[in-house]
């Protein structure tokens, strides 16, 4: 199945944002980004399916976290 | 034992924190915010239910504003440290603890910034609000000053200060060491910057937790800089919060166990809490200001004036004498100064301390009712 990771600056926007879409009935998991996101180390994803994740990205956007960036992941 | 020692931190827990601390030894062990494992991340959600629930109970725009720290003093000197430049202004009251007093002053001393004291009128916020304003000039950059005394338990009108920093531009920080968790506090409403408080007091958290409630992160310098799980490769201290103020690990069981304290207090209820602690000093005050020889120095205590916190003496004894007599009865209390010269300096008691009560909801009248009885006693030994 596929899957986007929404790559974040910490576990604190990662929850945050997790729980932001689990409000409009998206299901997420969270875990660490699988690599160096623009290079800065370490950081957390969240982790939603590929039909929900233009949706998903609209809400963290408009909550006004920070995205570093967004990546397709085979699971 | 009976333990009236709580403005320095309450004591017994409740019983849900006692558990919530074993649990999370037990389950919660991971790192938060480092692994992406599932009990690093389970950790870290609730670090995160945490932050919410002091980010509820005061009102505070998001998870991200609140910093856990190790104690009130500590999220103080971040704050004060953090955001006072060379040549600025702060106005602190003369009620201070030595937790704002000592980082203002050695600021101070080392010819950074100035300072001054705003004198504090027991139940008169108009007179208190005119003598914060009377000392603005155009250096100043900040009001910070308690919210009750941790001597007199007299409160200070924060919410008309925070009007009056907004009106003037200004900074407002609060100490809030002896009212969160007793008195309502709204970040927003009382335009608050920065909120300072213990985790191990009216929150009934374990020691050793703290947090600094702030929108203002970004204006911050970081007292501490380090490892904060985020942004691994880069030198600068992320500028993300809260990661920018808080590096290292946190105190994960004390923050779990800090948000048992919280819930205890929401299901318990601050008017309650409230209630029952003036009903205690009430009795107390009667009962004392009866007693020959025992010295008071505040007026009765009233709501939204005063927290049950209350200084006494009996005359020509010495505070720790009078304290270390009433433990040898059971009785837990703290003679001397309470790291408060200011205070002391203002009721008079430079040379003698006081001897302070402080209860907390575990305290009942039939032990205030045996303590009355035993000063009495004893203001008659003595």
């Amino acid at each position: 199945m596929k899957k986007q990771a929404i790559n974040l600056t910490s576990v604190t926007y990662a929850i945050k944002a997790q729980n932001l879409l689990k409000k409009y009935g998206i299901w997420s998991s969270i875990g660490k980004s699988g690599k160096n996101v623009k290079g800065v180390g370490c950081g957390y994803s969240i982790f939603v399916k590929d039909e929900h994740s233009a949706a998903a990205i609209n809400i963290i956007q408009q909550n006004k976290i920070r995205i570093l960036s967004v990546e397709a992941k085979e699971e | 034992m009976v333990y009236f020692d709580n403005a320095a931190t309450t004591y017994p827990k409740p019983l849900t924190v006692r558990n919530a601390v074993a649990e999370a030894m037990n389950n919660y062990g991971a790192n938060p915010g480092r692994g992406g494992h599932k009990m690093a991340v389970e950790t870290a959600r609730k670090i995160y239910e945490c932050r919410g629930a002091l980010a509820g109970l005061f009102n505070a725009g998001g998870e991200e504003d609140v910093v856990f720290t190790s104690n009130c003093t500590a999220s103080l000197n971040i704050a004060l440290k953090g955001v006072l430049r060379g040549g600025e202004h702060v106005i602190i009251s003369d009620l201070e603890h030595n937790s704002v007093l000592r980082p203002v002053h050695t600021m101070a001393k080392a010819g950074l910034i100035t300072y001054s004291k705003a004198e504090v009128f027991e139940g008169d916020f108009e007179r208190t609000l005119a003598s914060f304003a009377k000392e603005i000039k155009k250096e100043t950059r900040m009001i910070a000053c308690t919210n009750g005394s941790n001597l007199t338990g007299v409160v200070l009108p924060v919410k008309e200060l925070g009007a009056l920093c907004k009106e003037k531009g200004l900074l407002f920080l609060v100490d809030a060491a002896q009212t969160a968790g007793t008195l309502e506090i709204d970040v927003r409403e009382s335009n608050i910057d920065f909120l300072c408080m213990p985790g191990h007091k009216g929150l009934y958290g374990p020691s050793g937790t703290g947090a600094l409630v702030t929108s203002k992160g970004g204006l911050l310098s970081p007292v501490y800089t380090g490892g904060t799980g985020s942004m691994s490769l880069i030198s600068e201290q992320p500028g993300i919060m809260p990661d920018k103020l808080e590096s290292g690990t946190v105190n994960i069981s004390g923050i779990i166990g800090l948000l048992a304290g919280i819930e205890f207090i929401k299901r318990r209820g601050l008017d309650k809490i409230r209630g029952h602690g003036l009903k205690l000093m009430k009795a107390l005050y009667s009962g004392l200001s009866q007693i020959d020889r025992v010295k008071l120095y505040t007026n009765p205590p009233e709501m939204g004036a005063h927290l049950p916190v209350l200084p006494f003496n009996i005359d020509g004894a010495d505070s720790e004498k009078v304290a270390e007599k009433l433990d040898k009865s059971g009785f837990a209390l703290r003679g001397g100064f309470h790291c408060a010269p200011l205070g002391h300096r203002k009721l008079g008691t430079l040379d003698t301390g006081a001897v302070r009560v402080s209860f907390s909801v575990f305290n009942t009248i039939n032990e205030v009712e045996v303590f009355i009885k035993y000063v009495e006693k004893l203001a008659r030994k003595l």
